[in-house]
């Protein structure tokens, strides 16, 4: 039964990223407060970044059966990231790793996998973007709404290339703003509606408003500690 | 195999860079077996830190990689390359960290050196090449 279930699942639940506890990422409460530094050298006026960013969060938000919500809360200045309790996507341009590298999500979670920060770096140091369609750079948030979707604890789609969480796009695209089927699966697997709320304790979450998990999820985590051990004896 | 969790994460990455074009973004390389693997947390971040025994050059290289576990949190992040004890490596480096992220970190397997680019987005042309004869990176060691 364990194995017919699991197959029935098998391409969103291959999507779920993994902590480096073997644990699959995810947030155990909703909305998802972030705010946004848009301080950039890029050129990109302050407002354009914010309205790009907002939308690429919301892209996610909007999808009809699941329930990951992200929530703007305002701006800041001088962002750096790190584990603070507090979700911030900001440009770095003093970037300090490789200068091919685009942007950078890090996610902080516990051991068990759940969120409990993230944050995005752009990289504004070497790189060019766009708030346009510029063919010749990168769309902001053609970039950012793939990068939201991986803060949600979801990895590539390997099968679909039009998916906004395939792992190849090009300069100038904007098509993966908008989300696919595949991707929106993905999301209702992770974070469905339906599934009671009974998973977690209100009273450790008193700033959030919902605490729903998905019906997919709670599969997820009941074969999670077979997955880990399959993995350790394939190591 | 459907039981393999992703192990993919989010790093946005120009272009698939070659041998040659990560060697020309790295100060140096290391190349060895993982002697000891340890973890270290900063203000800002989480580092895995492998302690490699050189194969081409006396003594050790501490080689850090970007995320792990650290006293029950964790930081995933994205791209990063993880590390074993006992595996055998090289490495192109920028500082005491992989160039490129995975992209510079190989896992040598008899003559042949393999990266897991997974967790990598890629722009103009998608994932590059994953395995590479030994040779041909021991020859850009330095």
């Amino acid at each position: 039964m364990l194995l017919s279930l699991s197959l029935a699942l098998a391409e969103p639940h291959d999507q779920m990223l993994t902590n480096a506890a073997g644990a699959p990422l995810h947030w155990a409460t909703m909305p998802i407060r972030y705010t946004i530094d848009p301080t950039n050298t890029a050129g990109l006026a302050e407002a354009g970044v914010v309205a790009a960013i907002v939308e690429a969060a919301a892209t996610w938000t909007s999808v009809e059966g699941a329930h990951a919500e992200y929530r703007f809360v305002g701006t800041e200045r001088d962002a750096v990231g790190g584990y603070d309790d507090h979700n911030v996507v900001f440009f770095d341009d003093s970037w300090e790793v490789s200068p091919d590298l685009l942007a950078i999500t890090s996610t902080w979670s516990t051991e068990d996998g759940e969120i409990l920060d993230f944050d995005m770096a752009v990289n504004t140091a070497d790189h060019a973007w766009a708030l346009d369609g510029d063919a010749e750079v990168e769309d902001l948030q053609n970039t950012l709404t793939h990068e939201f979707g991986h803060a949600l604890g979801f990895g590539h789609d390997p099968a679909d290339i039009a998916a906004t969480m395939f792992a190849s796009a090009h300069p100038g695209e904007l098509a993966k703003r908008d989300l696919t089927e595949s991707d929106e699966a993905v999301a209702i697997f992770a974070y469905s509606v339906e599934f009671p709320e009974t998973e977690l304790d209100a009273s450790e979450s008193p700033s959030c408003s919902t605490t729903s998990r998905g019906p997919g999820w709670a599969l997820f985590a009941l074969v999670a500690p077979l997955l880990r051990r399959r993995r350790s004896e394939l190591a | 195999m459907i039981f393999l969790l992703a192990l993919a994460h989010a790093t946005l990455v120009a272009r698939g860079l070659d041998p040659e074009a990560l060697a020309a973004l790295s100060t140096h390389t290391a190349y060895g077996d993982v002697i000891a693997v340890r973890t270290e947390r900063t203000e800002r971040s989480i580092f895995t830190v492998a302690t490699v025994q050189s194969l081409n050059a006396p003594g050790t290289v501490d080689v850090r990689l970007q995320g792990g576990c650290h006293e029950g949190i964790c930081l995933t992040v994205a791209g990063s390359p993880t590390v074993r004890e006992g595996e055998r490596i090289f490495v192109f480096l920028r500082g005491d960290q992989p160039t490129s992220f995975a992209q510079g970190f190989f896992v040598v397997e008899g003559n042949e050196a393999r990266r897991d680019v997974r967790g990598l987005d890629f722009r103009e042309g998608g994932p590059p090449a994953a395995v590479f004869p030994l040779a041909t990176l021991l020859k850009l060691a330095r």
